[in-house]
């Protein structure tokens, strides 16, 4: 810069002009001296160039600063609306739901069902052998049906048994309650 | 003619359907009158139930019941219990011991019963076995009671 061949008070002057502040003959004086001097020209310009590099920092720092406040500010607002506005639910058949309902009913009985027929034959399979607990020589015979159903009372304790039996000379199945006294009266 | 054939005929169909009404309501009307009257009862046989080397069988058992391993099977006693609804009913043992049987209810044609002994230490009172639902006729045996060496069956019959 040749700033330095001109007086700090025509740099001032020079800065005040670059800035627009000059008026009247202040302003002519000043226009005198960049039409007269080379190096107030010269400094002139590159007030201008350091005021264009300003102006554009400055709005480079004013969309910044605007962004960020979209960022947050915008983002609150957004929310707020989209609280404040009333949500419409959308419309629904009572009778499609009603099916709908009926179908997932009708699959969850169904589970329910196919479990407990899982649950029942397991359940069974495990107390048959228990219900039939062998004894010797004496094989159990399940498959005819005996004609008599037999339920064991509680109270006669784990000594009372059934057995499902064949008979030697009978096609039928027989039924034994059998209480075993081994050792009794 | 037509018209004489078609008299006819409805008067013979009218005369089936009235007499399978009276021969239905005479059928009907006689079954609650036997069972009311006639009420069941059980044919007991005492069996005695021993191991031995040979296999026999008393033949006055008839069906032979199933004894769980004990060969020899012989007949003791035979009696007969009446089987008075919600009324127990009772019999001696060979054994010191008491059997008993109570009607507990008729489903349909099935008669269910409770069948009870008394302890062998022969305090009083009686163990509740097993509840049984048979049908008329139809066999079922209780055994197991210690007795001379081997076990006693019962064999129960309930005859309407």
């Amino acid at each position: 810069m040749s700033a330095s061949t001109l007086s700090s008070e025509r740099m001032l002057k020079l800065m005040a002009y670059a800035d627009g502040e000059l008026e009247g003959a202040e302003r002519l004086e000043v226009e005198g001296w960049l039409a007269s001097d080379v190096d107030a020209a010269r400094f002139a310009n590159e007030l201008a160039g350091l005021g264009e590099l300003v102006k554009m920092g400055h709005e480079a720092s004013s969309a910044a600063s605007a962004a960020a406040s979209f960022d947050v500010a915008d983002a609150v607002m957004a929310a707020v609306k989209e609280d404040a506005a009333p949500k419409v639910a959308p419309v629904v058949s009572l009778a499609e739901r009603r099916q709908k309902n009926l179908k997932v009913g009708g699959m969850v009985a169904a589970a329910l069902a196919l479990a407990a027929s899982v649950f029942v034959m397991t359940r069974h399979e495990e107390e048959a052998p228990m219900a039939r607990a062998p004894a010797p020589a004496v094989q159990p015979m399940a498959s005819a049906e005996p004609g008599v159903d037999v339920d064991l009372v509680e109270t006669a304790g784990d000594s009372v048994r059934v057995f499902y039996l064949s008979s030697e000379n009978s096609p039928t199945t027989s039924v034994v309650v059998w209480v075993d006294e081994s050792g009794g009266k | 003619m037509r018209h004489a054939f078609l008299s006819g005929h409805a008067v013979g169909r009218r005369g089936a359907l009235l007499g399978a009404l009276v021969v239905g309501a005479a059928l009907i009307g006689h079954a609650p009158e036997a069972s009311a009257d006639a009420p069941p009862k059980a044919e007991v046989m005492v069996i005695h139930a021993t191991k031995c080397d040979k296999k026999s069988v008393d033949p006055r058992i008839g069906d032979t019941p199933p004894a769980l391993g004990y060969d020899c099977l012989k007949l003791v006693d035979k009696k007969t219990l009446p089987l008075t609804l919600n009324q127990a009913s009772t019999t001696a043992l060979p054994n010191g011991r008491t059997f008993q049987l109570l009607h507990t209810a008729k489903v349909a044609t099935r008669y269910k019963v409770t069948a009870s002994i008394s302890p062998a230490d022969g305090s009083a009172g009686f163990t509740k076995l097993a509840d049984i639902t048979a049908d008329p006729n139809k066999p079922f045996n209780v055994g197991g009671f210690s007795y001379q060496g081997g076990v006693l069956v019962l064999t129960v019959r309930i005859v309407p």
